[in-house]
This record gives structure tokens, sequence and C-alpha cells, in this order.
């Protein structure tokens, strides 16, 4: 057949033209595209079926072929595709004209996880962000940390902008977590922006990443009504495994045969004596602490919400309710939350709005791995640690008793779990309230002036009561009956004020320029006071001012910043994206000469897909390289810490004649001298959609280079202090971040979605100060370790590994000459640290690096790596019919764990104390050889391989599988949409670890990750649920 | 915008709105005080873990690691936290130094004189202290204001003790005299005199043996001695340390104590653990104690029949129930020698209340009247080539109250507590060493005095061979210390956090 041309134009909506636009035959490999002024011309072979148009950001359109030759349509745009727009500071943009590296949460995704906060649900969710949760308590402190930490003494959490307000370090273990304070079913939108082009527009704050949270807010259109709500249970019920009451026995045999006689083997009955056998606790029944401290615990949550709106007004507000119980007794998580928005056109030119939120949230429970005073203070100690059985000839019922009574209360911090832990009351309530409004002018057609102020106040009360029945309250104590209250309170304002003018310039260029000026101003304050010797323990907290003055807490601050900020986006074609920006910030924190600094980026990106020459490559929908470069900053510092402060504390006087008279001196040198942090980051990305964007492929590669470090650096204690911070040292993280997205399948029934992505970041540190090579830290998990470090920063290396002895088993005979009755240690045979005559047979044996026949601080090496290699997510969502089935997994790999708890559990170094199961096979003349040191053959206090484990982990994270109702059964009841689900988290979890949890690190900080000691478990959660709307 | 940007702190003053008052003045020196008084110092470390000698030992025998045992390395936490508190202090000193002379300053002259006075001893007591334990030390005289100065090479022990003799000679000229006071806490001329022999001693003696000091020694004791400053032996030696534990003071016995006080959140650095960590061993909540130091067999026979020191020094009767009634003193058997304690601060004599479980308030001596006589024995000893009428009399007056013959009703008024008449030199100078050890007992003095005289790594050994060969079983383990005793323990390590950043310094001999 004779081909036959045809032509036609390709508009937008708005009747300008699209270039790049597919035009085939359907059906036939026959095919063009839009030149730039929307006209395509093509030749079928016949003038029958249909031309499909199809273009990113478009609904695919068909037209049918019929006598005509001219075919000019207009394409609408896809409402998936408006989804596309991204967050970005101090305005939007549509995905295709980034030219930054910004991850997009997939909200719909995370909100299937039930979990309290977004925070909970984030690991592996976004390439380039690591996610650490310090333990598995509700509430507990999460670490979120992009492309690598950059400070090394300072915190690395990134900045949080929540519907424009900008908050830094909210995360952690806050009191005021604002990020506690919302509900994950309040969030529209979370934008993360992690290269320079994106984050420069933070200025100063920008250097660790920007999270962006939008929240929900009113669409015009019918008014609508949903109601959330699941319930769960949570359990674990991993158990470490203690010695059992026989096991127990043997050992406290082992530590000392003559006491463990008297007391568990002579039994008195009626006068009449008679020794048992070891084996008579064989059939003794023990009592298991693990189970004793923890529940199946419930949670609930109640998701209220009510949104709508006209043309000129749209208003949208929440209400939720949610209470997880802890499945340690006595500890959980609740919250009461309300949110609304308006936004109201007062004129075509005038548009105002306002969003206000409040919460109120309770976190409560001992918490297990805080105490560093003595780390047998720590609650799961206690757990594993406790006697499973009583003496023998005692009627003692171990679970009814505060204390062990074999317990020597000046030695030992243990004290019966169960009873502390019901009677001790630590409650944290925290009311956040935060009001934001704004108001937009358009000017001109293109030029809008947009001012907003916004206003947050957050105030935490701490409360803290123990009761005669607890561990720091018991008779036995100083303070007996003791307790106190304390109130942080913090506010700060925000005023921003944007200038956005957008032109096109003409048919193929568009420029969009934004200046703007901010000022921020906050202050806290708290103020606590605790009494001893309550005289009426019922009253509880109320009783205080009947107790004695124990201690009184005061302290205030304040800080301010001021920021210029300009930013230009010049676009030609759609196809060449540049973008500048800039942004000078003056904080309160530098003195005079250092206030101000000055963070510019500049970014381009080639849209190469649209390009001519990638028209025959027609599996390829989409093509974009970006580049970027920029410089952010770092201001996480104390607010006063350019000053020399005299301090006056409680405990720094002195007393004359039984006088007690407060003591002043410099707590701190102060550094006058304090700037900015900077951090220069380079990012080069690749964008490519294959098959009509069914697959997508994100790659990033970048570095980042921190300088003038904000290092609080020891100073040595000659000079009468200990710490100052100086702007010292150089670090760098280099990285490469690859996402994928698959639309698998996609049928009338049956649609499968996966995505999967992957983050390798490698951190180094360049430099540190005055030239040091190293910087040693230590972990102040207990006062015997406060001095012992833990790890090294090395330059070169990673900003944190492990550091410690190589472990090499333990003593055998043949290391030793038998003189006498007693084992001397062969001559050429290292000690380990102890004195050589004390050394025995089965004594822990370290290797001796320098050779020196002695272990000590110069045999300490490099011992592991708390940093993974890689980490990632890999989400599949599943829908056939009415049902959803989504399955996300998550992983860290070839990160190495301190597995702290087997220093205190499996070194037998105390009698009447219990160790984990695992210490039953330890060296003794029986069992010879064991690589387990004998009992009290660990005195040397360092850190060493053997507790060093690999913490790489697969987690099968959140599963969810729902059901929406079909809409004629609906429609009858006049409800829009019924969908139930069950959803379970942490279901299960692949791992060599041999802690509760491979998803640890306490006490964590850039310095000292991926410790574990006493860490509340994680839970496994298992929810059922209801969503309806009317 | 700027004046937006301009935050002024909030919670402490700033520097240069400081140092205008005397409140302000009088604030700041107390925080020169302040590190005398932390677990650190006299709190524990110094009279407890540091005072290890043949006098006692620590009886925490599931200690393995430890300063007391001569078993541990250059990050000790002890150690470490000793040097740092020593450092504070002369870094507070160096501040109010640095500030008390302000134009400003609205204060009565002779009160500046003697706050000003008070600062100069304290800095020259924390370097006394600190070249005694380390020898060559990095010295500060003025306060650091860069942040990145911080390496500072040691200053020859010579130089150390010379500006130390030389401030506080200048002290002593500006601070008051102990009658200004009606306690003896505070820094007075007695003090700076009493102590200004002890340094003297020290350099007369290892390492610097320096001989032309034992006259210096013998003036400023001869100064402390003379009979204006009021200064007396308490006619009852136990009545000291009872005084001690009562929050009494004794300014005629007693130059200078650390002195503790209840404070409401019971914190050990200002309550310290005077008979709570040493002491009789109880576990009664009202007289608590670790009772962590025993005597030696060696110290205990050292008393002679008669020296009512001895069942003070150490206890004669341990607690227990009987018939009922608990606390009851039960007198040991004269075979339990070991199980005795260092008994000088006893709890059942504390006053305040409420008495807390590992605190005390009891009060330390850092400087008894005593103790001068017997420096200014030992120096007349030295300069004169031989025991002086004067210098028999220093002593005799000491071993008269050690043997009761002060008291009102003598218990055994016919005894003769003077030492024999006619001793030569080196008889002399042996009795003075061991009646340093009698009447000093448990005071944080001996191990110093052993290294002074250079004669601590014998006697330790030798006292080793002795417990090791006639101690009980049980007690074995008291020879540890000399057991580990090596020359390198003459002096501590310097810290490794100290070495770790402070580039110039090096290492101590074998450490």
């Amino acid at each position: 057949a004779q081909a036959v041309k045809i032509t036609g134009k390709v508009t937008g909506e708005d009747g300008e033209p699209l270039a790049g636009v597919s035009v085939v035959i359907k059906g036939t490999k026959t095919g063009t595209a839009t030149n730039e002024l929307g006209i395509f011309s093509l030749s079928p072979q016949e003038l029958k079926g249909a031309i499909v148009f199809s273009s990113i950001g478009f609904v695919t359109k068909e037209v049918a072929l019929g006598k005509s030759t001219v075919y000019n349509t207009s394409l609408t745009q896809d409402p998936q595709a408006l989804k596309q727009v991204v967050v970005v500071g101090y305005g939007t943009v549509q995905r295709k004209d980034l030219t930054g590296s910004v991850g997009s949460v997939n909200v719909a995704d995370l909100q299937k996880a039930p979990v309290k906060s977004f925070d909970e649900a984030l690991a592996g969710r976004v390439a380039g962000v690591q996610v650490t949760s310090s333990e598995g308590r509700p509430g507990a402190a999460i670490d979120i940390v992009i492309r690598g930490g950059n400070s090394v003494t300072q915190n690395n959490s990134p900045l949080y902008v929540i519907d424009g307000f900008p908050m830094e370090n909210p995360g952690g273990d806050n009191e005021s977590n604002p990020i506690n304070s919302l509900d994950p079913a309040d969030i529209e939108s979370i934008d993360i922006l992690k290269d320079a082009s994106a984050t420069a527009i933070y200025g100063a704050r920008g250097a660790n990443g920007v999270i962006v949270i939008t929240t929900k807010r009113g669409k015009a259109g019918k008014t609508t009504i949903n109601y959330n709500t699941y319930f769960g249970w949570q359990e674990s019920n991993k158990r470490l495994g203690v010695l059992d009451p026989y096991e127990f026995i043997k050992l406290q045999n082992d530590i000392d045969p003559i006491m463990t006689m008297t007391l568990y083997r002579i039994r008195n009955e009626n006068g009449v004596k008679d020794t048992l056998p070891l084996e008579y606790y064989k059939n003794v029944e023990g009592i298991n602490w693990e189970d004793q401290i923890m529940q199946t615990a419930p949670m609930q949550s109640h998701h209220l919400s009510l949104g709508g709106g006209n043309d000129k007004t749209k208003f949208n507000a929440s209400f939720s309710y949610f209470d997880q119980q802890g499945i340690i007794i006595n500890s959980g998580f609740k919250r009461l939350q309300g949110r609304l928005s308006l936004d109201h056109n007062v004129s075509n030119k005038l548009k105002v709005g306002m969003n206000a939120a409040y919460a109120n949230v309770k976190r409560y429970g001992t918490p297990t791995s805080s105490s560093n005073y003595n780390n047998e203070l720590n609650l799961l100690f206690s757990v594993w640690a406790y006697r499973p059985i009583t003496l023998l000839n005692s009627t003692t019922n171990l679970i009814e008793e505060g204390t062990d009574p074999e317990v020597e209360p000046g030695f030992d911090f243990r004290w019966n779990p169960v009873i502390t832990t019901k009677n001790e009351l630590r409650e944290n309530y925290n009311d956040n309230f935060s009001i934001n409004a704004y108001g937009e002018y358009a000017i001109l057609p293109g030029l809008k002036f947009r001012s907003s102020i916004g206003y947050n106040k957050s105030a935490t009360r701490v409360d803290v009561f123990n009761n005669g029945l607890s561990r720091s309250g018991n008779p036995t104590t100083n303070n007996r009956i003791n307790g106190g209250m304390s109130y942080i309170n913090s506010s700060s304002w925000l005023n921003e004020n944007t200038l956005t003018w957008n032109k096109k310039i003409n048919q193929h260029q568009s420029l969009s320029v934004l200046g703007g000026f901010t000022m921020q101003e906050g202050s806290s304050s708290l103020f606590g006071a605790y009494a001893k010797l309550l005289p009426n323990e019922g009253l509880g907290l109320s009783g205080l001012d009947e107790g004695v003055p124990l201690s009184i807490s005061s302290t205030s601050s304040a800080w301010s910043l001021a920021s210029f900020l300009g930013r230009v986006n010049y676009n030609i074609k759609s196809k060449y994206l540049f973008t500048a920006s800039f942004r000078t910030d003056g904080s309160s924190r530098f003195s005079n000469g250092n206030r101000w600094g000055s963070f510019p980026s500049g970014a381009f990106a080639w849209r190469f897909g649209a390009e001519p020459f990638m028209q025959s490559l027609r599996f390829v929908s989409d093509a974009k390289l970006r580049t970027s470069w920029g410089v952010t900053g770092n201001n996480n510092v104390g607010n006063f810490s350019n000053y020399m402060n005299y301090i006056t504390p409680t405990n720094g006087g002195y007393s004359f004649g039984n006088i007690q008279s407060p003591g002043s001196y410099p707590g701190s040198m102060g550094n006058p001298d304090l700037k900015w942090e900077r951090t220069a980051q380079t990012d080069i990305g690749l964008d490519l959609g294959f098959f009509n964007d069914r697959l997508k492929l994100a790659v990033d590669v970048y570095r980042k280079n921190t300088s003038n470090l904000l290092l609080n650096a020891s100073l040595p204690g000659s000079t009468g202090y200990s710490t100052q911070f100086k702007n010292i040292g150089k670090v760098r993280n280099q990285g490469l971040e690859i996402s994928l997205f698959a639309n698998v399948v996609k049928g009338h029934d049956f649609n499968w979605n996966s995505s999967f992505n992957i983050s390798f970041n490698r951190n180094k540190v360049l430099e540190l100060a005055e030239n040091e090579l190293s910087m040693l830290t230590t972990q102040y998990w207990g006062d015997d370790w406060v001095l012992i470090p833990a790890y090294i920063a090395k330059v070169g290396a990673p900003v944190a590994q492990f550091y410690g002895h190589v472990s090499d088993g333990v003593y055998k005979y043949s290391d030793f000459d038998k003189v006498g009755g007693n084992y001397i240690l062969k001559d050429n045979v290292t000690a380990n640290g102890e004195v050589r005559t004390q050394v025995q047979p089965g004594d822990i044996k370290y290797k001796d690096l320098n050779g020196d026949l002695l272990i000590d601080d110069y045999d300490k090496t490099v011992i592991g790596n708390p940093l993974p290699v890689h980490t990632g997510g890999f989400s599949n969502n599943f829908e056939y019919k009415g049902f959803d089935l989504g399955i996300f997994f998550q992983w860290s790999y070839g990160n190495d764990i301190y597995n702290a708890n087997r220093l205190m559990l499996e070194t037998g170094y105390k009698y009447n104390t219990n160790q984990y199961a695992s210490y039953a096979n330890h060296w003794s003349p029986e069992n010879p050889e064991s690589n387990i040191p004998r009992v009290k053959g660990t005195t040397l206090k360092t850190y060493a391989t053997w507790m060093v484990e690999d913490g790489s982990f697969l987690r099968l994270k959140t599963v969810q599988l729902g059901y929406n109702l079909p809409q004629n059964i609906l429609k009858r009841a006049k409800i829009n949409a019924i969908r139930v689900y069950a959803s379970a988290q942490n279901l299960y979890t692949w791992t060599k670890y041999s802690g509760y949890d491979p998803e640890v690190s306490i006490r964590n900080s850039a310095l000292t990750p991926g410790f574990d000691y006493s860490a509340y478990p994680r839970p496994k959660t298992a929810t059922v649920g209801l969503n309806v709307t009317f | 915008c700027n004046k937006f940007l301009d935050k002024t702190p909030t919670d402490f003053p700033l520097p240069k709105n400081y140092f205008k008052t005397e409140n302000d003045v009088n604030t700041a020196l107390n925080g020169i005080y302040d590190p005398l008084g932390k677990t650190g110092t006299y709190g524990r470390t110094l009279f407890f873990e540091l005072d290890m000698s043949d006098e006692g030992f620590n009886a925490l025998s599931t200690t393995t690691i430890d300063l007391s045992i001569n078993n541990y390395n250059t990050s000790d936490t002890k150690v470490n936290t000793l040097w740092n508190l020593l450092y504070q202090g002369v870094n507070r000193a160096n501040v109010f130094l640095e500030n008390i002379d302000n134009k400003d300053l609205q204060m009565d002259e002779d009160k500046r004189k003697a706050a000003k006075g008070q600062a100069l001893f304290l800095r020259a007591y924390y370097y006394f202290m600190l070249v005694s334990n380390w020898g060559d030390v990095p010295v500060r005289l003025q306060s650091i204001n860069d942040v990145n100065d911080v390496n500072r090479a040691r200053m020859p022990s010579s130089e150390i003790y010379a500006f130390i003799v030389k401030d506080m000679e200048a002290a002593a000229e500006l601070v008051n005299p102990i009658t200004a006071y009606t306690y003896n806490s505070r820094i007075t001329k007695s003090v700076v005199w009493g102590i200004l022999a002890r340094v003297n001693l020290k350099m007369a003696g290892y390492p610097l043996n320096d001989a032309t000091r034992w006259a210096e020694a013998r003036k400023w004791a001869l100064k402390a001695m003379e009979p204006g400053n009021g200064h007396a032996l308490n006619p009852d030696y136990q009545q000291v340390f009872i005084n001690q534990c009562q929050d009494k003071y004794d300014t005629k016995e007693v130059l200078w104590e650390v002195e503790f006080n209840k404070v409401n959140n019971g914190s050990q650095d200002e309550e310290g653990s005077v008979g709570a960590i040493n002491g009789i061993g109880s576990s009664d909540r009202n007289m608590y104690s670790y009772g962590a130091v025993h005597i030696t067999e060696r110290y205990y026979r050292a008393f002679a029949a008669g020296d009512l020191r001895r069942d003070w020094t150490s206890n004669s009767y341990y607690y227990g129930t009987v018939n009922g009634v608990v606390n009851s003193k039960i007198p040991y058997p004269a075979t339990s020698i070991y199980n005795r304690c260092n008994a000088k601060w006893r709890r059942e004599y504390e006053t305040a209340l409420p008495k807390n479980i590992n605190t005390s308030s009891i009060n330390f001596p850092i400087l008894r009247f005593s103790d001068v006589l017997l420096m200014f024995a030992e120096a007349e000893n030295e300069v004169n080539g031989g025991p002086s009428a004067d210098a028999y009399e220093a002593v005799n007056k000491v071993r008269r109250r050690a043997y009761g013959l002060l008291l009102p009703t003598p218990p055994n008024p016919a005894i003769d507590a003077d030492l024999p008449a006619g001793l030569d030199q080196l008889s002399f100078r042996d009795a003075i060493r061991k009646e340093r050890s009698l009447e000093l007992g448990f005071e944080a003095i001996r191990r110093h005095d052993l290294i002074r005289w250079g004669i601590y790594i014998s006697t330790m050994k030798d006292l080793s061979n002795e417990i090791t060969t006639t101690a009980p079983a049980a007690y074995k383990y008291a020879a540890r210390h000399g057991d580990n005793l090596g020359q390198r323990h003459l002096l501590l390590p310097i810290p490794s956090s100290e070495m770790a950043i402070n580039k110039s310094l090096v290492q101590n001999p074998e450490w």
C-alpha cells in the first residue's frame, strides 16, 4: 500500500506546544516525536487503527485514524504525574525539572507500617538515608544520617522542615521531639534533600541534608470524612537465655566451691543435714526473669480526619490517638494529636492560609540502657544476672523480694528488675503546639510575594518517682522515697519573606527567580526540683513539698538566626536546566567577625532523553543527567560556646566552719574564633526511565568534603579544662546510591510494583586536631569504662572503628610450667594484662602485637567496623481486584556491633550472678578444650574481638494485606470506601547477631555507633485495621 | 540585623562582668578550694588508693587492677582524675590571680590581700602535689586563652619547687593568722608555714636531696611552733579524730583540714568518704563503712605497750549482734590482726544527720601540730648532726600524749613515754621515722615519707615477704602492693589522655 503522510500539532491544555511527544501508530513500529513546535509528521501504511500520543507527565491519548491527514490534539496532564511535584526549599518543582538530588518517600507505602512516627518506618525507603534506631523502646531515639556523617563530635542529624518550619536536631532522645508529635497518617509528602544544589538554600543548617515534611491540606471537592484505626499486639519472643538452675549451680561451684557447699548443697531439713549432689538442681525449676519482665503488649491507633472545600476555601482537620505499650512491663508511648489547616483565596491576587497543630505525648517506663554510673544498674543486666533460684534452705521468694538477700548493696547494684520496673515512675509528658500562617500576593502575573510567620512551643515535664519498693527509693538507700519534676520549655518563632518571579522569556526559555529574607529566634529554659525522704509515699509527686530538698536545676538559653537567600532556575526547552542558589546566614552562636557565612551552589541538568538522537531508543522514555556542586554549613555547637563561662555548680563550692559556701570557676575557656563548619559536595546523577516509565532507575554518586569541623576537641588535663569547641579537621564522605522502580505487571486485575534501593557510603577522616593521627573515644556505660577507649578515628580511615585487643582464646595448660602445684607462665608466653604470676590456665588471652610479652595499650588495634558497607530496602506491592499486599524488606550489610552484654554475662566474674547460657561451656579443668575464659578469667577491662559481632541483617520489616470492599456494596451504605487490613512490623530478621536485635546503637553518636548494652528488645508487631471514608 | 544576632548568655555571667565585688572574689576563691574535697583527691583517692604503705592494705580482696595494689596502667581512672583535678585547681587559681588586682574591684584591701594569698598558696600546694606524685610536670602560671595552646613541656622539679617555695613564702605574708578563724579549713599563716616545712623536707629528700633545705624546714616548723600562734597538742589523741567526726574544730591541734559537709544530694564530691571507705566495716546504715583499709601486722606490732594510739588507729573490736543487741562491740582475739581496720575515723561518732551510706561529712586532717613537731625534730637532727634537747622535747611531747600522760587522769601515770636519751643522729632519725608512722598513720603521709627517705621499695618488698610467710592464708593478698611494686611506681604515670594531646611531654621512666 501507499504510505500516507499525516501531520499534526500537539499542545498542552494551555495551548502551548509540547515537544518530544511520542507519536506511534498503534500496534506498529511506525512512530516519531514532536518537534519543538509540537509538530509531527508520520507516514503510516494505511489510515486505519489509531495514533498513540504519549509523553511523560501526560495522560496517554489514542486518536482514531480516519480520512483526515491532520491530527491536532492536546494532552492533559497526568494526575499521577502531578504527584511528581517535589517540595524543595521555599518552593516546589516538577520532578522532571529537578536539577538536584532529592529522594521522595513513597508515603502511601510508609503509612502501611504500624508505627507511631514516620522515622520508625523510614529505614530502607530512600537511598542515601541511613536510619539507626538506638533500641526497641517505644519512643526511643532514632538517628537519621543522610549520605554519611560529616561531623565528628557533633550531631549529624539533618535539618527538618515541617510545613516550612525548620527545626534543628529535633530527633534523638530529645524530650520535645516534634517527630513524635506527628501522626504518620497526617503526612502528605516527605522529600529528602541530599545534594548541595538542593540543600544550599538552607545554608548554614543544610550540610547534614534536609527532610522536608508537608502535612495534608484540604482539597476542593466533596467533603470527606475518614476514620482509620488499627489494633495490634507486640511481642519479642527472642530470649537470650541464661543458665538454668543446674548450670547456674555448676558455675557457682566453679567460682567458689566452699561457699556453694554452704549455700546450695548442705540441706537442713528439721535439723537433719545432708549434702546434695549438683545434679539435684537438674530437677529444680528456676525463675525465668526474661519472661517475668516481658509482656505481649497491645497497641492501638485511631485517626479521624475531615477535609474538603471549594475553589475559594479549603480545609483539613484531623484528630488522632495512639497508644502503644512496651514489651517490657510498665513502659510505653501515648499520643493525642490534632491538626487544622485552612487555605483561602481572598481574591485572584491574595491567598492566605494557616495551619495549627497540637500534640500531647507521653512516654513512660524505666530506661533499660541509660545508667552510666555503674553498668550493673542497667535494667536488663539485672534481668539476666539475677539468680534463678534462692538458697537451698531459704524460703525467700526471689520474685517478691526487692533485693536478693545475697547481694551486698555496696558492691552490687542488682535489684529485683520486676519490682523496680513496677515501682519506679519515669514519665515524660510533652505538649507541642505550632502555628503557621501565610499570605501570598500576586503583584504581577508571575511575580509573587509570600510572607509567613510561624511559632512553635514545646513544654515538657519529666516526672521521676521512686517509691519504697524501687531500686533507688527503698529503705536501704540514702534518699529513701524520692522524686522530682523537671520542666523544659522551648519556643521559637520564624518569619520568612520571599519574592518569586516566574518568567517565560520566550517559547524555549523560562526563568524563575527567588529572593528572600528570614529571621528565626529561639529560647529554652529548664527548671527542675527534686526532693528526698518523702514521708507520704501515697501522695506521689504531690508530696514533694513534704520531703527534704535534694536539688534544684535551672538553666536557660537563646539563639537567633537571620538569613538572606536567593535562587535562580533557568530552563531551556525543559532540556537544559540550570539552578544556582545562594544563602547567607548570620548566627548568634558566633562572635562578630565570624558571624556571617555564605553558602553558594550551582547545578546543571540535561534531559538528554528529549534530544532527537534519543528518539530512536524508544524504550527509553526519559533520561536526565544531573550535576551539582555547592557548599553548606553546620552550626551545631552550643548557643554560647564562644564565651568563657563562670559557673557556680552546687558541687563546686567548699565549706568553712560547717557553713557551705558556693564556689565558681570557668567551666570552659570559650573560643571566640568559632565559625561555621563547611561541607562542599559534588553530585552526579543519572535518572532513566524505560518502557514508558514502567522501569525507572536513578543513580547518584557524590563526594562531600567537610572542613573547619566544629570539633569538641579534647584538651590536655594540664590546661585545667577537658574539652573546647574549635574548628579543626576534615572529613570526607563519598558514595553511590541506586534506586530502581519497576511496574512489573500492569493488568486489569493484577498489578505489581517493585522498588529497590541500595546505598554505599565511605567515610574517611582526612585531618584531625593538631596533626593528630588518631582520636580515641570511650563509651561511658560504666564508671570502670570511662577511660578505656572503645573507638578510634584515624586519619585515612572511617570516623568510627572499634578499637581494642585481639582475642586469642584462653591460656591452655601447655602455656605453663607446673612448679609444685602451681602453674607458672612460660617465659616466652605473654601475660594478659594481669601480673604474670596471676595468669592461670583458662584465663583470657590476647594477641601480643608488639611482642613485648605484655598486653597493654600498645597492643590495641582496630577490631571492627561499625559502619555498614551498604544498606537498602526492597519493596513490593501487589494488587489483585480489591486486595493489596505490600511487602517491605530492609537490610544493613557489613557493620559490626559491640555486644558489651557479653562482657558482663560471659565472664563469670561474680558469685551469685547468673550468666548467659552460652557460658556453660566455659573453660574449667574438666573442660580444658573450651575457648571461653574460666570464671573470673577476664579481669583486664578492655574491648576485644571476642565481643565484636557481625551486625548485618535482612529484615522483613513491613507486611500489609488489605482489602477494599467493592463499590456496589458501599454505595448502598453511602460510604465511599472501606478498607480492612492486617499489618505486621519486624516480622522476621535474618542475622548472625546473638543479641536481641542487630538494629541497635545505644549512646549513639558519630564517634560511638553500634554499641549494645542492655538495649530494649525490638518487638514484632501484628495489627488489624479498618479504614472508612465517608 | 547584628543587634538581632547579639545574644548575651543567660545562664552565666560574662567574664568582663565578673570580679567586681567582694562576693565574686569569695565565690571564685571557694572554687579554688573545691578540688581539695573531691573524690579524686582528699574525698577518697589521696587517703585510700594512694595511701597504701607498710601501715595498711586495700582489703577489697576482689580488686585485681587498681592503684592501691600497684597494678594499673597509664589510662588509670584515678590517676587521670587526680591529675585533672589538681590542674583544675591551678587553672582556677590562675584565672583568679589574673583578676584579683583589677582596678574596678570594690573590696577592702586587707581582704583582697588575704584572698590573693590563699589563691597563691593553693596553686603552689596543687603543684606540690603534682611534683611529688609525678616529678617534672608541665607548669602554667597563666590561664590558657588560646584553644591551640595545648603543648607544654615538663618543667624540671627543682624549678617547680623553687617557685612553690617562693609563692608560699609570699602567701605567708598575705594570709591571716589562724586566730582570725574559729575553724581550720582556711589557708592561714600556720598552714603556710607548716606546709613550707613539709615542702622543704621533701626537697631535702628524694629525689632532689638538697641538704640545704633541712635548715629551711627547721625554720618554718619553728615558725609554726611559735607560742603566739596558739598551737598545742590536744591532750587526748583519739579526741582529735572524734572532733573531725563531729565537725568540731580544734585549731590548736589541727592546722589544716579538708572540710566536708552535708549536702542535700549526698554527693561524695562534697561529703567525702572519710570513715565510709576506711573506718570500721559495718553494713548498718548509721555507721556504714566498707572497712576497706586493714592494718598490717607489722604496723600493729610497732606500737609499744601502753601506746594508746594503736587501738585508735585500728579497732580492737568489731560490730555484731550479741543477745539480740545489734552493733554490740565484740573484742577481737589477740591473734586476729589482719581483720582490723584503719579505725581513726569511726562513724559511730559522726553527728551530722542523716548519715549516708557511701559518704560521710567527716573532715580529713592535712596538717596536724604533732606533724609540725616531728618535722622540726627531724630537721633539727639533720641540721645539727644529732638530736638537740629541743628535738627531743618535740618528739617527747608527741609521745607523752600518745601514752595518755596529758590526760587529766592518765591510764598509766608511771609510764615513761620519752625516747631514750643519748641517741646518735642515726638512731634518732630512725626513731623519728617510726614515730611519724605511729602518730600520723593513715593520714596520707607515710608513703610520701618512705619515698623521700628513699626506702619505699625496700620497705615494701620486705613487708611483702613477711606477709607471704606469716599472714593467714586469707590475707596473703595483702602482699600485692609490695609484690607489684617496681621502680616505676616511685612516680605516677602521666595520664594517657594528657600524653595523647600534649605532644611536648615525655612519659615517666618505665611507664
